[in-house]
Formats: C-alpha cells, structure tokens, sequence
C-alpha cells in the first residue's frame, strides 16, 4: 500500500507569518502535536511541534540557536528552558511568529513511496506524524494513526 | 577496579556538576576538578587502566567533538551567519594563534613546534561560560548576539588551526629529532591534511548513501556511532588528522543530505556521559608537581592570549564595520577557555610525552584560572556594551 492510499489530504497547515497566538489556537482546535508550515503556493518550508513553543522562551533567534545547537557540552550545562519560572509578556503572542521557532530541517515522505517506509521514517524521526511532498508541494499528512486506521479497515476489524 | 572506577567517576562528577552549578561556574570546571582531586597527583582512587586508556577516551570523543562541531558548516547556514561575527571570530582566533607563538618563540624562546601548539590552543573559547554570563545577566541586544554566534563558530576555527599546526608540529619534531629533511616533512603534514579531507569526504558520501538502510533510531545511532570510530580510527591508522575528518565528514554530509540533523540529534543521547569521562580523565592526568615550574609560561599564555583575542577581535571588528563598542569590548568577552583547549592540549600530550606534559598543565591550569577570571570580563563588556 502506497502513502498516498491513506494519507490525509485535508491539511490543517501554518504560514511563516503566523503568530504565537495563532499558532497556540491552532494547536489547540486540531489536537496534531506536528504541522506543517507552508508558503503562499504551499510550498513545504518547515514542520513546528507544539514543544517548539517552548524555543519562545529562549533569549536568541533561531539561527543562533541552531548554530549553538552544534556546539558540544552545551547540552551539558542548560537542560530546558526554565519556562514556569521565565518572564512571559503578553505581547509575545503577536511578536513571535512561526517562522522564529519552526524547524527548517525536516523529514518528509513521497506520496508514492510504500506504507513502510512511511513508518520506518517515522521511527528513525521519532515522530508520529510526516509531511507527504510532491516535488516540493505539501500534498498532505500521513500519522501513524493513518496507518493503523488503513491497515485495520484493510483487514475487517473497523468497518 | 576499572568498572568501580567508572561508577565512581560517574556518580561523583554529576554530584560534583550539581554543587558546582550553585557557585555558577559550568560544570566542565567541575569534572576537571572532580578528576585532578581523585587522580594520581592527590588522592589516586583512578585506576591505571582507565587512565591508560585516556588516549583512546579522547580520541572518540574528540572525533565526537569535531563532528558534532561540523555540521555548522552547512552552506546555507555559514551565508546567514553575517559578516560581523565571521570576521571577528576568525581575527580573535588566529590573533591569539599568532600572538601566544610569536611570543613563546622569541621571548620565552620555546622551540617553535612548541610554540605553534601553545599558539593553536589558545585560538578556542568557553562557549557554555559565555552563555552562562548572558543568562545569568539576561543580556540581550546586538553585541549579545554576536557574541554566542562567534562563541559558537569558534571553536570550529580553533579545531581547524590546531589540526594545522599539529601537524606543521609534528613535521618540525620529526625535522629535528630524527634529521628527517623539511621538505619531506612538510609533505607529510600536508598528505596527513589533504588525507583527513579525502577520507572524512567519502565516508560521509558512504554513509549519506547507506542511511536508507537504517530502520530504527538504535539502528541510527549504531550507524552514527560507527562511522565517526571508522573515520576516526582509519585517521589514526592512516597517520590522518582525526579532527579535520571527522569535521569534514559531518560538514560533507549537512550539504549533501536533506535530513542530516538526525545523526547529531541522535548522538546527544550518548554523548554527556562520554565528554564528562573525558573532562574528569582529563583533570586526572594533570601532573600537579610540573605546575612549579610553569608560573611564567602560564603567566604569559594568559596575558598574550587575552591580548590576541582583544587585538584580533578588534581588527575583524573594524574590517566588519561593527559599531565602536562592539569592536572595543568583544575580544573581552571571549577570554573563557575550558572543554575544546583541553581537548587538544590532550591530544598534544598523547604525541609528545616529552613535552606534552608542560603544555597540557599550563592548559588545565589557566583553563581553571580563565573559568574564574573569564566570566567576569564577559560580564564587563556586556556592562560596556551596555546589554546589561
């Protein structure tokens, strides 16, 4: 079974300009830990969890925190944001868009490639959810619910 | 003995790096106490096998250091960095490389492969104590920025610069021990340089092209793991500079392969116990009795590298066109040394025995005095700068 047999093709996605806030509600109506954020031709630029709301509380822009990512023994000495205890205003919610916290490095699936790729991707990513590209378009969504949802219908235990 | 040790090591450095913390001192100054008070020259509760095998800790996990270093060579990445932090990182560097050799060759009048060494030590900074001023001072603000961006590049130049005169080291040892000609020398620091590429360039093509095989994250991290041994271990056995393969592996492999973050998230899950082995071993094998004789080398390597950070940072500044305060106050904010100049002092302790042991003690001694005094000059100059 291909990618693309139960994949979803109504996708809830965000734009680089959308706003913290935005974000938050959209997290919130859909219940999916991952999105995908695309551009105005839906185009697929990057992919944001719901943990990438805790990058806000982060005193540096997100190319350096990529940069500081790659250093050693950083890890070491700061664990997580302090985030119960950090500085919150509530102009942050308009101040911080997407595209400051959103991963630019993501994986991705072709909608013609097999199911099992799908989910061996999806281990090896540690994610539930991937973003199914065609070229560079988002043409949709495959979770790991997608598959056991197919494969279940497939076999006659759900109807 | 050797597995007692271990635990103990372990177990004492995380409560070690936990009392430490309070005293806001990063933790690597911790290990590297924790390890000089149980090594030989104090207490002795190491055991011999595991300080025997300090050479092999150090080259796995520099070979982890340099890879995981360089994946910030990412094309794309290094046109976003902005010019400012790109030239004042590479002037402080080489500015303390330059001036810390020039000064122990003609004034302390130390053989220049030895001079070369204190010099390409001295390039590396402290890129966790920075970041500990910044937080603990909440600053924020252009100077701040540019700042981590060049702590975090930093290191890359210093592991460049030592790998480079390591080798121009091991050439002018090799010219004058052994009567080896120059020439022939020199094209055995250049083939070990131009090998290191050649070899960490195709593993980082074999291992791009044969990670679609990999199907699980243990799976990843076996195939991660394995690669950067094989690089560094066909370094080692090919006379290749393990620094620059495995930094080329990973920077070959961040412009080749659409998802390559995932082989260096998946070494952050193994990757504190081993640098905290490494820091604590490295404190071990401090000889406390060469620190007599080293109050004047120590001395000026503290002096000279400040000055060359100071100097170098201040011309790349002007080249960079950096507003006055930056280009004033910037070198001062890159004074802390600790985990990389370590690192590599260790590796130039594993190569020349002779000589190794002085320049590894004047580095484990002034990395302790740059920890305390380093912090506080970042601290002045985000004051001066006026992000704080």
């Amino acid at each position: 079974m291909k990618v693309k047999d139960c994949m979803s093709k109504k996708v809830v996605s965000v734009k680089r300009s959308t706003t913290l806030s935005q974000l938050i509600k959209t997290f919130q109506k859909h219940n999916f830990h991952t999105l995908p954020v695309v551009e105005e031709d839906n185009r697929l630029v990057g992919v944001i969890n719901f943990e990438d709301i805790l990058k806000v509380f982060r005193p540096y822009s997100v190319e350096l925190s990529t940069m500081l990512n790659a250093v050693p023994f950083l890890e070491m000495e700061f664990k997580e944001e302090d985030f119960l205890a950090a500085d919150i205003s509530s102009e942050m919610g308009i101040l911080v868009v997407v595209d400051d916290i959103m991963n630019a490095g993501f994986a991705s699936i072709d909608p013609e490639a097999d199911i099992n790729q799908a989910r061996t991707e999806m281990k090896v990513h540690n994610t539930h959810r991937l973003a199914v590209v065609e070229g560079a378009k988002l043409v949709g969504m495959i979770s790991l619910f997608d598959i056991i949802l197919t494969v279940f219908k497939e076999r006659g235990v759900i109807q | 003995m050797t597995i007692l040790s271990l635990g103990f090591i372990l177990l004492a450095a995380l409560l070690a790096g936990k009392l430490i913390r309070r005293l806001k001192v990063p933790v690597v100054t911790a290990y590297l106490l924790l390890g000089i008070i149980v090594g030989p020259s104090v207490l002795n509760l190491v055991s011999e096998d595991i300080l025997g095998s300090s050479g092999m800790i150090s080259n796995i996990v520099l070979g982890l250091i340099a890879f995981t270093i360089g994946q910030n060579f990412a094309l794309e990445r290094f046109r976003k960095i902005g010019k400012p932090v790109l030239w004042i990182s590479i002037f402080e560097a080489s500015g303390a490389w330059l001036l810390v050799t020039l000064i122990f060759w003609l004034i302390l009048r130390q053989p220049f492969y030895i001079a070369l060494l204190f010099g390409a030590i001295s390039s590396a900074t402290a890129p966790a104590a920075t970041m500990m001023v910044v937080r603990e001072y909440k600053a924020k603000g252009s100077f701040t920025d540019t700042l981590l961006g060049i702590v975090a590049i930093d290191d890359a130049w210093c592991l460049i610069i030592f790998a480079l005169s390591f080798s121009v080291a091991k050439a002018l040892f090799a010219h004058i021990s052994s009567n080896i000609f120059l020439f022939k020398a020199v094209f055995h620091s250049l083939s070990e340089i131009a090998g290191a590429f050649i070899l960490g360039g195709i593993l980082a093509l074999v291992l791009a092209y044969l990670s679609r095989f990999v199907t699980t994250p243990s799976d990843l991290l076996i195939y991660t793991l394995g690669f950067i041994f094989l690089n560094t271990g066909l370094a080692l056995y090919l006379n290749f500079s393990v620094l620059l393969a495995n930094m080329f592996m990973a920077a070959i492999l961040v412009n080749v392969h659409k998802v390559s973050f995932k082989f260096f998230e998946t070494l952050r899950t193994v990757d504190s116990p081993l640098y905290l082995l490494f820091f604590v071993l490295a404190g071990a094998n401090l000889e406390i009795g060469l620190l007599k004789g080293l109050g004047l080398l120590g001395l000026v390597y503290v002096a000279f590298r400040a000055l060359g950070k100071i100097g170098g940072a201040y011309l790349g500044g002007a080249i960079a066109q950096v507003p006055v305060r930056m280009k004033n106050y910037m070198g001062l904010a890159l004074l802390p040394q600790a985990g990389v100049a370590l690192g590599v002092a260790l590796i130039a302790k594993t190569q020349f025995p002779e000589i190794g042991g002085m320049i590894f003690t004047t580095i484990v001694a002034t990395t302790v005095i740059y920890e305390i005094i380093g912090p506080i000059c970042t601290r002045i100059s985000l004051s001066k700068a006026g992000e704080i």
